[in-house]
């Protein structure tokens, strides 16, 4: 990609995919649930119900709230990276399958050091998910960097090849020997993340993803290297002819990211299934792009636009069984979020021009 | 007018004492408080696996008056979150149906003590954890009477998703009948690696076609397509699946969950519920054969008489059908 196209990209993104301020972005939220409210009507639903039983089954009781963080963890901890690739100009889309290799890295090294002590084990297993993500990264980036290859296609070329060699290694070497199905062997206590909340399934990644969100929040903004992370990504000529290194800030896009997209495959096998399986990931990968958005890739704030999206799946199967509203419903509110992120710059410009025209 | 007040107020003591007593028998057979929910790993349109656990959920429902609710097309990664909603929204009998949603039913039940659990073939039970099998081995013998008693090349095929303990036992319960009847007969059989992949079952089905087998069974989505296209016969499973190729499902092995989930929902209700394995079978009425629809003309008469004589003495249980899920190559 030349200097200028990439330029153009970034700009494009600057307008259109980033938002000014959190409150177009809760807006954006209020009116994709009110086209949602006119859609479960459309079918013959009470929006009203399905909403309620909707957040009563996410926030509404302990075991909710539960599943909400739970599920908060993979999609701040992929958001939180693919919100500061975005900040340093690298589109990176591969967070899916950054997160598969990053689970079975972990799984993997859980089982090589099973029996060894959890201090030891965990932070290993974590070391082995943030390396083996920010390797699949790697990939794309060379392809980047050395034969500008577009990472928007890379990326997400590779989430396939990610997910089909895991399957590969599932069925294959890192099968469980004991069972016919594509997984491996169960993780020993010690390769097992605390649990935080009796009763529940609340894990210790919840602490961690917050832990990741404060310092990356910092090191965005506080630091030298956050600095020229944001400099590249708004204008990579300028930031060359002041003397940054564009390589090392893209790079530096790429390998977090990919680590970080790791990390959520640790936190889903040493917090959630306690093995690696094959479909670990209902898409977390894919739904975090929506989530950084919505986040203005302030991490704090993607942080914050996880737990809505957290809240808003796990509720959406009680939603169908309790007000006959499909579950895809919620992924049709997702996609409006983005829908209107993208639009609502575009719509005061439209009515702009049509009172110029007008006049 | 004092001794009609006498007699009014006996007769109201008798009609209360009638109450309690229709009251105190009736509470534990009419079960209006227990809802019972199960989890799917497909949809329940399949006329398959899922077709099978959706329509015994049902059944069971009604026929125990009690309060039915699923979730169908559930991720492994998924399962244990689903039953644990289930169980924290007050449904006391939950139907794990997938042989691979074991580990979840048993991480669920540790939390949800005084919730019951069904796991699907499940190899660990906990107290609260029970499990259910599908004997559709003792189905498959029949079909693979009756596929050998339909073939003129002399060999016949069987196409499955994975090579777990049930697909075994079904896969060599198959060969033992089709064994009975034609000893000399050859038996293929491809495991696709995968509960659903259609276009692998029908090119694993048309592969074993062209190694010369002309009776099908189809242990998945894709096999019966195969068979249509051809021109052999496929024996359908789980449901009768006649109508997804009218001139080439000969017949189908049924598996009706329906008196299972009601029995042990009855068990709950009454309190006799235990953790052990559930298996209904052919004996039961539970595993049987489809309709032939007509095509059991193609079927050596010998060998149909020899069918209705095997499924007779498996009711009365002069014939064990053989239990065998050694892993195979």
């Amino acid at each position: 990609m030349s200097e200028s196209a990439s330029a153009a990209a970034i700009g494009f993104a600057r307008r259109w995919l980033l938002p000014r301020s959190v409150l177009s972005g809760m807006l954006c939220v209020l009116a994709a649930f009110a086209i949602g409210a006119l859609l479960i009507a459309a079918i013959g639903r009470d929006p009203v119900l399905a909403y309620l039983s909707l957040f009563e089954a996410s926030l509404g009781s302990t075991n909710g709230l539960a599943e909400t963080a739970i599920r908060t963890v993979p999609l701040a901890f992929c958001g939180i990276g693919i919100a500061l690739a975005f900040r340093a100009g690298v589109f990176n889309v591969g967070a899916e399958g950054q997160l598969f290799i990053g689970g079975v890295a972990a799984a993997w090294m859980g089982l090589q050091l099973g029996g060894q002590p959890q201090w030891l084990v965990l932070p290993a297993m974590a070391l082995a998910a943030a390396v083996a993500g920010a390797g699949w990264s790697a990939i794309a980036g060379v392809l980047k960097l050395k034969f500008r290859a577009d990472e928007l296609i890379t990326t997400i070329m590779l989430n396939y090849i990610a997910i089909y060699f895991v399957g590969y290694l599932l069925h294959g070497p890192l099968q469980d020997p004991g069972s016919p199905l594509a997984r491996t062997a169960r993780l020993a206590a010690e390769a097992r993340l605390p649990m935080l909340l009796e009763g529940t399934r609340l894990h210790a990644g919840l602490l961690l993803v917050v832990v990741v969100a404060i310092v990356a929040q910092v090191f965005l903004w506080r630091s030298v290297a956050g600095f020229r992370l944001r400099a590249v990504g708004h204008n990579a000529r300028a930031a060359e002819n002041t003397g940054m290194n564009v390589k090392a800030a893209l790079w530096t896009g790429f390998l977090i990211c990919g680590a970080l997209s790791g990390l959520a495959g640790f936190s889903e096998v040493a917090g959630v299934q306690r093995r690696m399986i094959e479909n670990l990931s209902p898409g977390f990968g894919y739904t975090a792009i929506i989530v950084a958005l919505l986040g203005q890739t302030n991490p704090l704030g993607v942080l914050a636009a996880a737990v809505l999206f957290a809240a808003l799946q796990i509720g959406s199967t009680t939603m169908e069984s309790a007000a006959g509203v499909p579950s895809a419903l919620t992924t049709v509110i997702q996609a409006l979020v983005v829908l209107l992120l993208i639009g609502q710059n575009a719509l005061p410009r439209l009515f702009r021009r049509r009172a110029v025209t007008g006049s | 007018m004092t001794s009609f007040m006498t007699l009014s107020r006996r007769r109201f003591a008798q009609a209360a004492l009638l109450l309690v007593a229709t009251t105190a028998l009736s509470t534990p057979v009419l079960a209006a408080d227990l809802k019972i929910a199960m989890i799917l790993p497909g949809p329940i349109t399949d006329n398959d696996w899922n077709s099978v656990g959706y329509n015994g959920l049902e059944a069971a429902g009604k026929a125990l008056g009690a309060e039915v609710a699923y979730v169908e097309n559930v991720t492994d990664a998924d399962a244990e979150r689903l039953l644990r909603d289930f169980a924290e929204r007050g449904y006391k009998l939950i139907f794990a149906h997938s042989f691979s949603f074991g580990d979840a039913a048993l991480n669920a039940a540790e939390d949800f003590p005084d919730t019951t659990f069904m796991a699907g073939t499940a190899a660990e039970l906990a107290p609260n954890l029970g499990t259910y099998s599908n004997p559709d081995y003792q189905g498959a013998y029949l079909a693979g009477m009756l596929a050998a008693g339909t073939s003129k090349t002399g060999s016949v095929g069987w196409v499955g998703g994975m090579p777990a303990p049930n697909m075994l036992a079904n896969l060599h319960a198959y060969e033992a009948g089709a064994k009975e009847v034609k000893p000399e007969i050859k038996v293929l059989h491809t495991f696709i690696g995968s509960w659903f992949d259609p276009p692998k079952a029908k090119e694993a089905a048309i592969a074993q076609v062209e190694q010369g087998a002309d009776v099908l069974s189809a242990q998945g989505v894709g096999v019966i397509d195969a068979a249509i296209t051809k021109k052999v016969f496929a024996l359908g499973a789980m449901t009768d699946q006649n109508h997804l190729g009218p001139e080439a499902v000969l017949t189908s092995v049924t598996w009706d969950l329906g008196p299972l989930v009601t029995a042990v929902g009855q068990a709950v209700i009454d309190g006799t519920w235990k953790s052990e394995n559930w298996s209904y079978g052919v004996a039961a009425n539970s595993v049987g054969l489809a309709d032939f629809h007509g095509l059991d003309k193609n079927v050596d008469p010998a060998v149909l008489k020899a069918v209705e004589d095997k499924i007779a003495a498996i009711k009365a249980g002069t014939f064990e059908v053989p239990l065998d899920t050694s892993e195979v190559q």
